[in-house]
């Protein structure tokens, strides 16, 4: 066998190890969401609504250049309908009338509150509370970065539970009480995650998602296929191997002493949220505190995604940028039996599989068409070899949409289920192979020291709301 | 290499297609579904709702049973349940008795009784919300998987008698997070009536599994309940003392004042804290100097208390506020101010 077979055999091998791991995950989905439906005795949210007992939660949303949506957007959030809530929105030095707006809107007046200042983070102008929604607290601060934002809104916070969003995310009514389930069922659990579905399809009314649908733009729908994939077999699959090691920024729920207990949001990096639970995770393992991380699959939180190629290129090379940098900064944790199934599943996993996929589907790609150009191999085998590496992917995606359909429906009617199936049998013919570049991009700028978020292109999908230049990470970004 | 790719991609392929036409089948025939049982649906939901009327029409329960008929049994029992759940008094008995003549009593009995958990849970859940199973759910609030016992007691909320009440009392102290918080759910909701099965359960010695015990007697607040909180303000465990003190707060009012007092000089921050509290909650204005002097306490939790519960006592608590402006610990000082600026809100 010549070195470059051996090469070839290496690099097939890969793909289907990997996909192969993801066939386990999409099985272990397709137990877990059996036991998920049947135990939600609590999916009637009016059970937990009018409890007592129920843990309070506040929900912290950065604001950084929302003006035209943060009203909204806040009335929102207080009309969640969970017992014991508290909205706390940080505008983060934005450079438009988004406190203003909120006054406005709020009737604010100035408090100083008595609370701990336990995370540094930039200066605070301002706190206040609304004369009008006694739940609500909005924080005025400096310009300090999403994280930064969200630690300010942690220390001011008072609920058990903390969920940290995006001002721009739409949470179902009825999510929370959803999200907090693991948190009763289990003292061990440290963070939950929710679902996330791209909002550009749907209709979205007073801040409410009221119809759903498969985004009608070609990238935007795409990513509804990658969202459904990293969703479904990619979180709920977890939950039987130790729990993942992602919750997205947009939309997660977190026990708010643990929060306190490792510093908050880290700052430095551009992947805070990763970041957080790996040391929620790492924390838990050392000091014997808790230390689960679940994935609830029906609470829904609703995002807009990028639509053009640009923009999400950006946001692409900034979140594999973000992955390697939490993977730096926890290597320690790497095959570790200390660190349980952190460090002897989750890391390796996310090392050898996330980090490293694009760099050798890239090697891959480029190897056989060298071989074809340049050696001038058998045209047969190489079609061959790319139809078994990208054949086992689409067999994946679609498999997960038909879980999909026999489960949740997450975009409504019948036809909505087709027009997903075909986007996910077009996804790989040249979305995926421009996901690799900006991957690869992100891995080569990540070892060269960028650090920065990079802007986005939003259309804005609340009603009134205009489109406009905003932060890659809807909600806040540092200065430039 | 060409051998070896060849095979492997027949057998994507094949799976590949049968996910497909899976997925089309499943998609095309819920259409199918949707567009068959959509309008029977909506008949059967108004002919059950015209049942519910203090005085129905004849014939509007054979009416509702023939509408329930035409519809598939999963669907007839999540109707009469979404219904049910809406309704009370004799409108909940007649959902009640239109479950039992649709023959789902029956199926509910034996998936009461099945193997499979999900079943029983299913059924837990049903006859929570048709009502009925006085003689099925009880023996489930003891089943072995803890989100069957969750739902018994939940149906115990609403249709359960005093040995109901005194097993789901029992389960405050269940191991299992979900059947705890649904316990003491269900016992907040259910109220005065479960006080004595509580007393007697907080005279077990349960150690600091005593703790949500004493919070669901907080919120009961039945002073049937006062002397064995009391009793536990003395526990050996800091957090049973602390959660004492605040439900004691809670049922005894004003009256308990000395024994909180007494809690000031607690050496655990947690309980001192819990004894502020519970001072601002009675509005015990007398004990003003004394929760004043906890704004010099070495811990911030207590001092941070104080200070709020100086709020709560209104007059008397913002004058010894505005005096420990002046005060020569800072700390203490620097809390009141803080105090101040909160009140200046309310």
């Amino acid at each position: 066998m010549t070195p470059l077979e051996l090469v070839e055999i290496a690099v097939l091998g890969y793909f289907l190890v990997v996909n192969g791991f993801l066939l386990v995950l999409l099985a272990l989905t397709w137990l877990d969401l059996g036991r998920q439906r049947q135990e939600t005795w609590l999916s009637d949210p009016a059970r937990l609504r009018g409890s007592e007992l129920a843990p309070r939660i506040s929900v912290i949303a950065p604001a950084y250049g929302e003006q035209a949506t943060i009203a909204q957007s806040t009335r929102a959030l207080l009309a969640l309908g969970y017992p014991q809530l508290e909205v706390v929105v940080v505008v983060d030095g934005s450079p438009d009338d988004t406190l203003g707006e909120l006054e406005r809107a709020f009737a604010l007046a100035p408090v100083t509150p008595i609370y701990r200042r336990t995370i540094p983070t930039a200066p605070v102008r301002g706190v206040f509370r609304s004369r009008e929604a006694p739940s609500l607290v909005v924080v005025d601060k400096e310009n300090g970065g999403k994280a930064d934002a969200l630690n300010v809104g942690l220390c001011v916070s008072t609920g058990t539970l903390v969920c940290a969003i995006d001002a721009d995310t739409i949470i179902d009514p009825g999510a929370l009480v959803r999200m907090v389930r693991p948190f009763l069922e289990r003292v061990d659990v440290v963070a939950a995650g929710g679902t996330i579905r791209p909002v550009n399809g749907a209709r979205v009314r007073d801040g409410r998602v009221v119809d759903v649908a498969v985004p009608r733009r070609p990238l935007a729908a795409l990513q509804a296929v990658e969202y459904l994939r990293a969703f479904l077999p990619g979180r709920v699959g977890w939950n039987r191997l130790g729990g993942n090691l992602i919750i997205s920024g947009a939309f997660g729920l977190f026990r708010r002493d643990a929060m306190l207990a490792v510093g908050g949001y880290e700052d430095e990096t551009v992947g805070e949220d990763m970041e957080l639970v790996a040391a929620l995770r790492r924390h838990g393992h050392e000091t014997g505190g808790p230390r689960s991380v679940a994935f609830v699959p029906d609470p829904v939180a609703w995002t807009e995604v990028p639509e053009d190629l640009r923009t999400l290129g950006r946001q692409r090379d900034r979140w594999h940028r973000g992955l390697a940098d939490v993977l730096w900064r926890h290597r320690a944790t790497f095959g570790r039996p200390r660190y349980g199934p952190l460090g002897l599943v989750a890391m390796p996993y996310f090392t050898l599989v996330e980090l490293l996929a694009p760099l050798v589907e890239a090697a891959g790609l480029l190897l056989l068409l060298a071989e074809l150009l340049i050696l001038g191999i058998d045209a047969e085998f190489a079609v061959l070899f790319l139809l078994v590496a990208y054949g086992l992917g689409m067999l994946i995606t679609t498999a997960t949409v038909l879980t999909d359909e026999l489960t949740y429906r997450s975009f409504g009617r019948p036809r909505e289920t087709v027009r997903l199936l075909g986007w996910a049998l077009v996804e790989p013919l040249g979305y995926r192979q421009l996901t690799v570049w900006w991957r690869l991009r992100g891995l080569i700028r990540w070892l060269g020291g960028a650090r920065e978020w990079g802007q986005m292109q939003r259309r804005g999908f609340a009603h009134g709301a205009a489109p406009g230049t905003d932060d890659e990470a809807p909600g806040t970004r540092r200065a430039a | 290499m060409t051998d070896l790719l060849e095979p492997i991609l027949l057998v994507e392929a094949v799976l590949l297609a049968l996910v497909v036409l899976g997925t089309l089948g499943h998609a095309g025939w819920r259409a199918l579904e949707r567009r068959r049982l959509r309008p029977r649906l909506e008949e059967a939901r108004d002919a059950i709702v015209s049942t519910l009327s203090p005085a129905p029409l004849s014939g509007a329960t054979e009416e509702a049973l023939r509408a329930l008929g035409r519809l598939p049994r999963r669907m007839r029992l999540g109707l009469l349940a979404g219904v049910g759940e809406q309704v009370t008094g004799d409108a909940g008995q007649r959902i009640t008795e239109l479950t039992a003549a649709a023959g789902l009593d029956r199926r509910l009995a034996r998936d009461a009784a099945a193997r499979r958990p999900r079943r029983r849970l299913r059924a837990a859940r049903a006859l929570t919300a048709t009502g009925g199973g006085t003689a099925i759910v009880p023996a489930l609030l003891d089943d072995e998987d803890p989100s069957t016992r969750a739902q018994a007691a939940m149906w115990v909320v609403r249709h359960g008698d005093e040995d109901a009440i005194r097993r789901v009392v029992a389960h405050a102290f269940d191991e299992d997070g979900l059947s705890r918080f649904a316990s003491a759910d269900a016992i907040v909701r259910i109220g005065p009536r479960s006080a004595p099965a509580l007393a007697a359960a907080l005279t077990e010695d349960r150690g600091a599994g005593l703790v949500v015990p004493l919070q669901v007697a907080g919120h009961v607040r039945d002073l049937r309940l006062l002397e064995p909180v009391r009793a536990l303000c003395a526990s050996p465990l800091p957090a049973v003392r602390a959660q004492a003190l605040r439900s004691l707060a809670r049922i005894g009012g004003i009256a308990e004042n000395p024994l909180l007092e007494a809690a000031l000089t607690d050496p655990e921050p947690a309980v001192r804290a819990a004894a502020v509290e519970g001072l601002g909650r009675v509005g015990a204005w007398r004990s003003a100097q004394a929760i004043g002097a906890a704004l010099r306490d070495p811990a911030w939790d207590v001092r941070r208390a104080a200070g709020l519960a100086l709020l709560a006592l209104d007059a008397p608590g913002r004058l010894v506020l505005r005096r420990a402006l002046d005060d020569e610990d800072r700390f203490a000082a620097d809390m009141a101010r803080r105090a101040l600026d909160e009140e200046r809100m309310a």
